[in-house]
């Protein structure tokens, strides 16, 4: 984790000159702004860490005794959600589908085991045949967006429509941070990343299929390997976030609280401005100056930034080696 | 100052009565007035600050208006893909400006415009889209089920977006938006925010009438009844989300917007 109070103590070449002459109202603004934005970064970084002892701490609210619980994957949130309604002595059992083709969910079934939970470990097509057993599907999430609808690893749409048919509660687990202020105009392909068809298919045995050599120019067997899905809010019953629980049709306050409706308008500033006669060059020379001098004030502040981006880097790296696969979606987050 | 505020209250009303049906009319009415009373300049003793403050705030309400459908139409750019077919209800003049701004970045969609009878908006804005370039189809208004297979979306604008997050718009917008929702197609609504107002309508009799009297070419016998009412209320479970110059809006979010501008 890196230490966000420490600022190496860099200046440019251009700052030097210039501190010289800089009066000192504007270098006790800058060092307001300086102290506010390290404040609200401690923040995020404390939310982010303490996230999951918050959610989990409302796990003995949901889950009761002889339920049975079904996920699918593997999410941090889940595991330590369902770890502290084990403490609190609620005997329940965890269905875990497998979430192909990264099968996270055997490693959550393992985590489990370890921990005394009654697992069963099913695949993604078992689940329609399984939901009429089961009380309630708890899941994490990537991404939440401020309709209520979520961005969740492939194949949770498909449960949350099996659950809905059955009439089970589909609960998913997001910490504040996921929350996005975008509306899903199109979710099947914003957010979501599709991957090398090498997790589904051996390349040696289907070496032909997937030739770009033959015939046409392009090969007759495509393969698509979407990352995420999108769950439409009205599917959704319940969201835990470390606030507490929340309807779907609530997300977009707690996304109120994050982000300012100017934050999201400020690309149709450029817009009005174009019609209203402005030229480009006058918005650029604008931007230039206001550019420049938030970065003489703070300089500091993005190479503590970079610092601290490459140190996550290095971490999820670290990660990677171990665990021989990329991160998952919840761990990526610290 | 107690008579400035006077004069306007009075001026307002006078606004009010022209049209006593118009939802628009009395909310924008309600929120001018709210907007540019609420400044602190009319505590100040010195009355031509206070007037100019007046003058200008009226005039940033009437720039915001103004500049309201432009950013409507911004905000709706990112729904409109390429290729998709696009129905439209009635005359609005921001789904128009959508429409037009979606054109000009020369996206490729068409467009399934409803007759729109008795007042035969449909036709209007069928002449304007033809202008554009746009390929738009004529329905008369019972074809809407008929036809919502090959819709990708529903945009519709509003007279008035009530407290729960429906809206009161020309009739035949309630239908639309039930065989819309039942086909699991997106009902989009454009609407400024001075459009909002403090109504919350139960069930489509519960609000002020607005009758329009429908020509059927033919007499009619004295006996049978008509049913002349000009708008109908959308409910919020149908309505996918609203784009106004607050923002992309689900329903649920209306009531908060409204209370912000209210107070």
């Amino acid at each position: 984790m890196p230490e966000s109070a420490t600022i190496p103590h860099t200046t440019s070449s251009g700052g030097d000159s210039e501190g010289k002459s800089k009066s000192a109202d504007k270098s006790s603004r800058t060092r307001r702004l300086k102290h506010d934005i390290i404040e609200a970064v401690n923040e995020l970084i404390q939310d982010i860490t303490t996230c999951h002892e918050q959610i989990a701490e409302q796990a003995i609210e949901h889950i009761h005794q002889n339920e049975v619980i079904l996920t699918l994957g593997s999410s941090k949130t889940v595991l330590e959600f369902l770890y502290a309604a084990k403490e609190k002595r609620r005997s329940f059992r965890v269905f875990v589908a497998e979430g192909a083709p990264r099968y996270q969910g055997h490693l959550l079934a393992k985590e489990l085991v370890a921990r005394g939970l009654q697992t069963t470990l099913i695949t993604d097509s078992a689940v329609f045949a399984i939901i009429s057993r089961v009380n309630m599907v708890i899941v994490g999430a990537h991404a939440v967006m401020a309709n209520g609808g979520v961005i969740a690893p492939v194949g949770l749409n498909m449960v949350a429509l099996a659950a809905q048919k059955h009439a089970v509660p589909f609960v998913v687990l997001a910490g504040s941070h996921k929350l996005c202020p975008l509306y899903p105009h199109n979710p099947e392909v914003l957010l979501n990343e599709l991957r090398s068809p090498s997790e589904l298919l051996d390349f040696g045995e289907f070496s032909d299929c997937l030739d770009f050599g033959s015939g046409t120019g392009s090969p007759l067997l495509h393969v698509v390997n979407p990352a995420f899905d999108y769950v439409p809010p009205k599917l959704v019953s319940l969201f835990i976030t470390d606030t507490g629980g929340h309807n779907p049709s609530y997300m977009y306050r707690l996304i109120a609280d994050y982000y300012s409706a100017d934050d999201l308008v400020i690309s149709f500033v450029y817009y009005i401005l174009g019609s209203l006669g402005v030229t480009m060059e006058e918005v650029v020379d604008w931007q230039m100056e206001i550019l420049a001098q938030c970065m003489e004030e703070c300089q500091p502040l993005f190479y503590a930034g970079r610092e601290a981006g490459l140190l996550i880097g290095k971490n999820e790296k670290e990660r990677e080696a171990k665990n021989g696969h990329f991160c998952d979606c919840d761990e990526a987050v610290v | 100052m107690m008579e400035l505020e006077i004069e306007l209250k009075k001026a307002s009303d006078s606004l009010k009565l022209w049209d006593a049906t118009s939802i628009s009319l009395t909310a924008g009415c309600d929120l001018f007035m709210r907007y540019v009373t609420r400044t602190s300049a009319l505590e100040y003793e010195d009355f031509n600050s206070a007037k100019s403050r007046l003058i200008e705030r009226a005039e940033k309400f009437g720039e915001i208006s103004c500049k309201a459908r432009r950013i409507i139409a911004m905000l709706s750019q990112d729904f409109i893909f390429d290729g998709c077919t696009i129905m439209v209800h009635g005359f609005s003049r921001v789904v128009l400006e959508v429409l037009k701004t979606a054109a000009q970045s020369k996206k490729l969609f068409r467009v399934f415009c409803t007759e729109g009878r008795p007042d035969r908006t449909g036709l209007r804005l069928s002449n304007e889209l033809a202008k554009l370039d746009v390929p738009v189809k004529l329905l008369i208004d019972s074809a809407v089920a008929y036809t919502m297979d090959d819709v990708d979306m529903v945009f519709v604008g509003a007279d008035g977006v009530v407290e729960s997050g429906g809206i009161i718009n020309m009739m035949g917008t309630y239908q639309m938006a039930l065989v819309a929702h039942s086909m699991n197609k997106p009902v989009y609504v454009a609407a400024e925010s001075y459009k909002f107002a403090r109504l919350y309508p139960l069930d489509q009799k519960d609000m002020a009438p607005a009758l329009r009297p429908i020509d059927f070419g033919v007499p009619i016998p004295s006996k049978v009844e008509v049913e002349t009412s000009a708008r109908d209320y959308t409910p919020p479970q149908y309505l996918t989300l609203l784009f106004t110059d607050l923002g992309v809006l689900t329903p649920s979010v209306v009531s908060d917007e409204l209370i912000q501008l209210y107070l």
